[in-house]
């Protein structure tokens, strides 16, 4: 085993104490979470903060938030192979893992959020007559095959590195890595690179359909100010990469100080990441600029009073703050950042990007809930309830935990050395 | 297989999806797509359709005095139930004399009153909403189940049984026409109407809804498609605002009316072409409550 195999399998192998602590407060959270949404099974969703006016609300802000993070692993690792970028690849497989996890998420919601979930199948058993129809389907359509596509771009060329793991333990790790490895065989590896980039090609644009069709679940509605227009797919696409970037530069931070690898994640990564992270936020300023300038310069009533109700009205403070604070702040900083020549801060850079993916779901709760609530008649406002929070905490701190949990039974970066080119 | 097999394959794969998908997007257009399954699975919930048909309301704004005698007959002909939470197929707007209807079903929001005790009140007229039956429902095409469709006669219903309740048809209609069962819905045998004070039993032809699914207003389907012409709102109106009858058949009510009257629909610019007209003889309460 070389020096570099022993250092990814290192966490695999040891467990700090602190660990054990941490996995049981999500553990925790992830079980006051399920108490909640059996409290909300068994009496019904009137236990949210939703109304006949207010019918969507924080579930699905964590719908498209969740999608969102999960932009960032196949946009990563697939530009890593197609691009040849191979200084990111250390990073790859901890992108696609919070794709993974945050897709089951982002399915979950979506359930949390029926009204019947018992009948959740019945979307299936007449895809065949609404798939023509129902822009709900297409998403599902959409995410489905991302969430098969990355599976199995995560797992063909991680079966290298698991074999690996089976031949450095013994007893029922070695079996458990064992069943992961069906016909396994040395040497499989050139074929499945050249598979993979395959799989890269027909990944990205899928990934570009998944976040555009979650886009057209809203902005097909032409009764609904601010949803309903052309541009929201590259709106939300942009949403999307700087949510998903910014949270593998918080993952990467984390893992790299956790597991003392300041070697194997060098600075020049994040330096990467902070200035693509730089230039998309950017962007989405830009997209949020656009957009509203369109609905105030001649100010349609719909377009317009929901406008107001970001800008002035009841949800000001969170959209202004969101702005500043959320995305303008570290957008600066990374671009300052990016022109100074020299080494970066990890730290910073981290913070930053961690407030990013913050706005973003706060973003995505301005998206949704006033376009709902203004003009509504007779009008009624939204405030979650504790049930929908601890929904919310306890899918976030599942993801977490997930996540935690795939870090030790995976090695979480490519074993195989990474070209420099 | 070979290499060459491999890629035959996929190269046949991907030809047959393509003409499959062109077939299908060629062949029909969205609207034509919504309705089939759940017209067949709804059977035994309602009446079949009446052939030829047109059904659509009309509604005098100018008439209606606010008394709300539409809205509770509905409630006890529908089984439209108090509890837990109050849910109504039909919206009553109290609007001052100066407000235009862009002020319900619109924007700038509205402090239009829903919950006024006394009517007809001086310098108010009285606007009311039901579902609008569009002929081209935006709330139909975007079902993932087809639990919600448009039936031969127009009329737009939904399929209690098929609704998984996302709820994605509310966020379509234009007119909040839609409610939600947030909770289970509680169905006494019999409940007090409000109107006259008698015991009015559920309505047995009217299928009982489940918490999780979403509901509005059928145009009283279980009494239009079975014999009796009207609407249970517009047999009760003591004041004959509503309007109701077969746009198809010419000597209907409301093909007359929509001959002599003048009409506005609202949200027109949605396209959605809906089934609930608006007119006015040129009449409004006047603030000494006369008419003018």
């Amino acid at each position: 085993m070389t020096e570099r195999q022993e250092k990814i399998m290192r966490p695999l192998r040891t467990t700090s104490r602190e660990f054990w602590p941490f996995v049981l407060a999500l553990a925790l959270i992830t079980v006051a979470f399920i108490y909640a949404y059996t409290i909300q099974l068994s009496q019904g969703l009137g236990v949210t903060g939703l109304n006949d006016i207010t019918i969507w609300g924080v579930y699905i802000v964590n719908f498209i938030f969740f999608i969102g993070l999960s932009h960032a692993g196949i946009a990563i690792s697939a530009a890593v192979r197609i691009m040849s970028l191979h200084r990111y690849a250390p990073i790859a497989r901890m992108a696609e893992i919070l794709t993974l996890a945050s897709l089951m998420m982002a399915g979950l919601s979506i359930v949390i959020d029926l009204g019947r979930p018992d009948r959740a199948y019945l979307m299936v058993v007449n895809y065949a007559a609404r798939i023509g129809a129902s822009p709900l389907l297409w998403d599902i359509t959409a995410v489905g095959t991302y969430l098969i596509l990355s599976t199995t771009y995560l797992y063909l060329p991680m079966r290298e590195d698991l074999a690996v793991c089976r031949d450095s333990f013994t007893g029922w790790r070695r079996r458990m890595y064992e069943i992961t490895l069906p016909g396994y065989e040395k040497g499989e590896e050139k074929v499945i690179k050249r598979l993979a980039w395959w799989m890269a090609v027909t990944i990205l644009p899928v990934m570009v359909m998944v976040h555009t069709t979650v886009s057209w679940i809203f902005s097909l509605l032409s009764n609904r100010p601010l949803w309903f227009g052309a541009a929201a797919g590259p709106y939300f696409i942009a949403a999307a990469v700087a949510s998903g970037i910014a949270s593998v530069v918080v993952i990467a931070a984390i893992v790299r100080k956790l597991f003392n690898w300041e070697d194997l994640l060098p600075p020049e990564i994040f330096r990467g990441l902070g200035n693509f992270l730089a230039v998309i936020t950017l962007i989405y300023l830009y997209l949020m600029l656009v957009e509203q300038f369109t609905a105030r310069y001649a100010g349609p009533a719909g377009e317009f009073f929901v406008s107001e109700a970001w800008l002035f009205g009841s949800y000001a403070t969170v959209f202004w703050t969101l702005t500043t604070i959320g995305l303008i702040l570290p957008c600066v900083y990374l671009l300052v950042q990016a022109f100074r020549p020299g080494k970066i801060n990890i730290t910073w850079t981290s913070v930053f990007s961690t407030v990013i993916v913050i706005a973003m779901w706060f973003k995505r709760y301005i998206i949704i809930v006033p376009t709902l609530t203004v003009g509504g008649s007779p009008l009624q406002t939204y405030t979650p309830s504790w049930i929908e929070l601890t929904i919310i905490g306890g899918s976030l701190a599942a993801l977490a935990l997930i996540y935690t949990i795939l870090l030790k039974l995976i090695p979480i970066i490519e074993m195989e050395e990474p070209h420099h080119g | 297989m070979s290499k060459i097999n491999r890629r035959d394959f996929v190269k046949a794969l991907a030809a047959v999806g393509v003409v499959a998908t062109l077939g299908k997007v060629s062949g029909k257009s969205i609207k034509d797509v919504t309705s089939e399954v759940s017209k067949k699975s709804a059977k035994g919930l309602y009446p079949e359709a009446t052939q030829g048909a047109r059904y659509a309301m009309m509604i005098d704004s100018g008439a209606c005095i606010g008394c709300r005698t539409c809205l509770h007959a509905c409630k006890l002909e529908n089984n439209v139930p108090d509890e837990p939470s109050n849910m109504e197929w039909i919206d009553l707007f109290e609007m001052e004399n100066t407000r235009p209807v862009s002020e319900v079903h619109g924007m700038p929001p509205t402090d239009s009153s829903v919950d006024y005790t006394e009517s007809p009140k001086e310098g108010h007229w009285y606007l009311s909403f039901n579902c609008f039956h569009c002929d081209n429902p935006p709330c139909t095409k975007v079902c993932p189940t087809g639990a919600t469709y448009q039936d031969e006669d127009g009329l737009v219903l939904v399929n209690y049984d098929l609704c998984i309740g996302c709820r994605y048809c509310m966020a379509a209609c234009p007119y909040n026409a839609r409610t939600f069962n947030w909770w289970d819905p509680v169905n006494p045998p019999s409940r007090v109407s409000p109107i006259d004070g008698e015991e009015v039993p559920l309505n047995p032809k009217v299928p009982l809804r489940t918490r999780g699914v979403v509901e509005k207003c059928t145009f009283c389907v279980h009494r239009i498609r079975d014999g009796n012409p009207t609407p249970r709102c517009v047999e009760v109106c003591p004041v004959n605002a509503r309007h109701f009858g077969d746009l198809n058949n010419p000597e209907s009510e409301v093909s007359r009316l929509l001959k002599t009257v003048r009409t506005h629909r609202i949200k027109e610019e949605l396209n959605t072409q809906p089934m609930l007209y608006y007119f006015t003889r040129g009449v409004k309460w006047k603030d000494d409550g006369e008419k003018i």
